[in-house]
């Protein structure tokens, strides 16, 4: 399996599983079970201007893809510092984006193994 | 692929089990002569002994797993175990005129479950031999590289291709189509880095191409010789290998520590209960600061106590630092002996955010993305039970 290195971060899963097998699935499954409500919050946050819960979404959200990916989390990190009077425009353009990589993020981690993540991580 | 695996499984179990009951049964009915007896009791055995090694490679396998593989470490000497390996090998390697060279100059002591360590090299001399031509040699040294003890073995057999090569440590990668079968269930290589990445080591494997031989490398962290046997962290292998770093390792480090963790993300909250369970200590989590501090004044009371605080700061509702401060204001009424050392996870990174984790009472700030050795480190640390010298969270001593 070839990884897209911009989405996920090896080194920074296998640390966070430890290498260890068991963790690293339930930290997938879990995170597959977990990020699409995250994901239908913070759109629905963006589209009715709710701040307050459009950060603590985009937060979580930070925290949740942190072990996975450096990428995806600096753009929620990106998100849950966007000035508040900011057109709605360009954050809902990002909160798309933020979106897609964590879909891509997901469809990556479904068939990810510890192998993958081992043999990737020696590459990088 | 499952079927191919079971096939294989089924295939390697049934071989020498066959071989056991067409041998017995000749011994039972009068078939073999008094002169071919002997010979006849080896295969048995030999044959059984197959059917044993292929047994523990799939509950070696099953314990990889379920992440229950354990290693004893204590110092050894790794010249006499590469010898012990060879000594087992060198009949077969005889049997087929192949001559196995050694180059141990030197005494390397390191970290070391023997045993473990000698599976791996058998492992790998198993190999060398087996894929060997006959006639042919296999080579095997020990030396120090990059601070570490080095292990080579080398062939000048079949080798490996260059698709093949980065795939040559995945479980019954031999049972899936297109590897030409050579016995066995291709888990020995699985298992040897299971081990040696145990030991916070390295396995490498590197050929020209097939036919043209291959070398398997295994580097060990080497005891610190210029530290004392008295010093704590003379017991720490040098760093790196890499692995060494991040590699979790379970351990009875938190046996009888009870830990309160209040995570609102489950991903992170199931990791954190899972690292340290796996270290033996009682975990109670929750999504929520109310209900984690109504449990820790609760403790206070009646129940037992809680050793060691994991919390968010970002939590809904009632955030961290506020429950840290309600935790010390209970302390405080309580009259606590020893207030709980408390552990800030958070993705909150910046400086100021340390120093207001700390002020508002945490001992320590650790930041997202959660590195398992470091937080486990940081827990143990945390209750009075240092693991090493190594890195742990940023903040101030829980007794102080």
């Amino acid at each position: 399996m070839s990884f897209n290195q911009n989405i996920l971060d090896p080194t920074t899963l296998l640390a966070a599983c430890g290498g260890d097998r068991v963790l690293l699935q339930k930290m997938i499954d879990s995170f597959r079970a977990t990020f699409p409500n995250h994901l239908s919050a913070l759109r629905e946050a963006a589209q009715q201007k709710d701040e307050f819960s459009f950060r603590r979404i985009a937060h979580q959200l930070r925290g949740l893809t942190s072990n996975y990916s450096t990428s995806v989390a600096a753009q929620a990190a990106a998100l849950e510092e966007m000035e508040a009077d900011q057109h709605i425009d360009p954050i809902m353009d990002r909160c798309e984006t933020m979106i897609q990589l964590t879909r891509d993020l997901g469809d990556l981690l479904s068939v990810l193994t510890l192998e993958d993540l081992q043999r990737a991580s020696r590459i990088q | 692929m499952k079927d191919e695996i079971l096939a294989t499984v089924s295939h390697e179990l049934r071989t020498p089990l066959s071989a056991m009951l067409l041998w017995s049964q000749l011994l039972e009915n009068g078939s073999i002569q008094t002169d071919e007896k002997a010979q006849t009791y080896r295969s048995i055995r030999e044959s059984a002994q197959a059917q044993q090694q292929l047994i523990e490679d799939l509950l070696d396998i099953s314990r990889m797993l379920a992440g229950e593989m354990r290693i004893n470490l204590h110092a050894a000497d790794l010249k006499p175990i590469i010898r012990a390996a060879t000594t087992i090998v060198r009949p077969l390697a005889v049997a087929r005129n192949i001559r196995i060279d050694e180059e141990l100059d030197l005494d390397v002591s390191v970290q070391a479950d023997a045993g473990r360590i000698q599976q791996v090299v058998l492992n790998l001399l198993n190999n060398a031999v087996k894929f060997s031509h006959d006639g042919g040699h296999v080579h095997v040294r020990l030396r120090r590289a990059n601070g570490a003890a080095e292990i080579e073995v080398t062939d000048g057999g079949q080798g490996i291709s260059a698709e093949l090569l980065p795939y040559v440590f995945e479980r019954f990668r031999q049972a899936q189509g297109g590897t030409p079968r050579h016995g066995g269930l291709g888990l020995g290589l699985a298992i040897a880095r299971e081990l040696v990445e145990l030991h916070g080591g390295d396995i490498r494997a590197k050929s020209p191409g097939a036919g043209l031989g291959a070398t398997f490398t295994v580097q060990l962290p080497t005891e610190q010789k210029s530290k004392t046997s008295s010093d704590p962290a003379s017991m720490q292998p040098s760093m790196p290998p890499a692995q060494a770093q991040w590699r979790f390792v379970p351990t009875d480090i938190l046996l009888g520590v009870r830990a309160l963790v209040v995570e609102d993300d489950p991903t992170t909250r199931e990791a954190i209960q899972y690292l340290l369970e796996k270290c033996q200590a009682e975990v109670i989590g929750f999504d929520s600061a109310a209900d984690a501090l109504a449990e820790f004044a609760a403790s206070l009371g009646t129940g037992p106590r809680f050793d060691v605080l994991l919390s968010d700061i970002a939590l809904p509702q009632m955030n961290g630092h506020d429950l840290i401060r309600k935790i010390r204001e209970i302390e405080q009424h309580a009259n606590a002996l020893r207030p709980i050392p408390a552990v800030a996870l958070t993705a909150y990174a910046r400086e100021q955010d340390r120093v207001a984790a700390l002020a508002a009472g945490f001992n320590v700030h650790l930041t997202k993305p959660v590195v398992a050795t470091l937080m486990v480190r940081t827990v143990a640390n945390c209750v009075g039970r240092p693991m090493d010298e190594g890195p742990s969270g940023r903040g101030r001593n829980p007794s102080a």
